[in-house]
């Protein structure tokens, strides 16, 4: 009789047990650093903000993670403490004043990787992406590409979602970390 | 049973207790940088909330909110690891006047981590038309070993440095009913930072 009660929730249960699906959630400030002497197009278009990773790990689950929204809001931070000025624009066709900006920005997330380990000795869920972030001209001349990864890591207790979570926000906050230190150096800035 | 339960080891090095005046606060952060572990964020709000409460609570400033404040300044790869890098820090104003902002006095870096040392033992269980049940015994041992070291903002000076190893054995035996005897080790480890760390700061507010 328990056990005809609790089928169907098990069922469920076990059903909803092969799909991990995650947002990111933005934790990024503006950084606390003067600006660079620049006024700036950012591009942050469709695909960075709807950047989603899905991978389904045999023996594990479907992974979804979300991490467009949580990227975008990273960008828009990360730039507007790094230079004086700055403009979001959706895409290089939108139209500019190209009288008021020194530089175009076109950053996009161009590689992602997790890992949530189930077993073993490894008690740590960890995020590591790349993003690509290239420079133009006002005349739209490509003068520089940058890539800057970033890294992060969370202990796994009982939410591995929530561990990958918090892994994915710390690689953001890492990536932030290494745009500031290092984009004006590779863009010649 | 007996063999369940925590040892302690605990070395307290402090030239003197230090004064918060009006105002002023200590923040507690984890440090992050290590490649094989990283201070867990529940012992540093552990530690947080327990130095916080009670009618002599020491005015404590939340740590994500300092290292939002202060971003990018105190993440894993960017926090200063020793005073005279944290003294290089400070040239840059934009850093002195935010800490100055937050009030904050003291840091209180915890460098550390719990881990398990060691287990072994099993458990079957089974069931059949008569009933269920398990037999036999698991168990596990976790070392908390954690450095707090307390950072005055005003000398740009390490004040001092407390030690703390704790090691915990946790069993479940298991006749019919397996029964977990849970030694919470980092809580332990939580407990004995924050008793050593209270009578360090004393509050004139």
């Amino acid at each position: 009789m328990l056990l005809e009660r609790l089928l169907p929730t098990l069922i469920a249960m076990g059903l909803l047990g092969c799909a991990s699906e995650i947002t990111v959630i933005s934790n990024v400030p503006t950084p606390l650093i003067a600006p660079m002497p620049y006024h700036v197009a950012v591009i942050i278009d469709n695909d960075l903000q709807g950047f989603q990773y899905n991978e389904n790990i045999d023996g594990q689950a479907n992974w979804s993670i979300t991490v467009g929204p949580a990227a975008a809001d990273l960008v828009r931070n990360i730039f507007i403490g790094l230079f004086e000025e700055v403009i979001f624009i959706n895409s290089q066709e939108d139209s500019v004043d190209l009288n008021q900006i020194d530089l175009i920005v076109y950053p996009r997330l161009s590689r992602f990787e997790f890992d949530a380990p189930i077993r073993g000795n490894d008690i740590f869920a960890e995020s590591w992406l790349q993003f690509t972030i290239t420079a133009f001209d006002t005349s739209g001349n490509n003068t520089g590409e940058a890539l800057v990864t970033g890294y992060g890591r969370s202990e796994i207790f009982r939410d591995r979602e929530g561990s990958v979570n918090e892994a994915t926000q710390s690689a953001l906050r890492n990536a932030g970390v290494n745009i500031i230190a290092t984009l004006p150096t590779s863009l010649k800035l | 049973m007996a063999a369940c339960g925590v040892t302690a080891r605990v070395e307290p090095f402090m030239e003197t207790t230090s004064n918060l005046e009006q105002g002023e606060s200590i923040v507690i952060l984890g440090r992050k940088h290590q490649a094989n572990y990283q201070t867990e964020s529940s012992l540093v709000d552990c530690i947080s909330g327990r130095l916080s409460s009670g009618s002599n609570g020491i005015p404590i400033f939340p740590s994500r909110r300092f290292e939002n404040a202060l971003f990018p300044w105190f993440e894993p790869s960017t926090a200063p690891l020793t005073t005279p890098e944290f003294a290089t820090l400070l040239e840059n104003d934009l850093v002195f006047d935010q800490i100055a902002q937050t009030g904050v006095r003291y840091i209180v870096w915890l460098d550390g981590s719990t881990d398990r040392t060691d287990s072994g033992g099993t458990i079957s269980c089974s069931a059949g038309p008569g009933g269920a049940g398990c037999v036999g015994l698991a168990w596990w041992e976790d070392d908390a070993r954690y450095d707090a070291t307390v950072w005055d903002i005003k000398t740009l000076d390490s004040a001092g440095t407390i030690y703390v190893d704790y090691t915990g054995r946790s069993m479940i035996p298991a006749l019919i009913i397996p029964i977990p005897l849970v030694v919470r080790t980092q809580q332990a480890a939580c407990e004995g930072l924050s008793e050593q760390l209270s009578t360090f700061f004393v509050s004139n507010q």
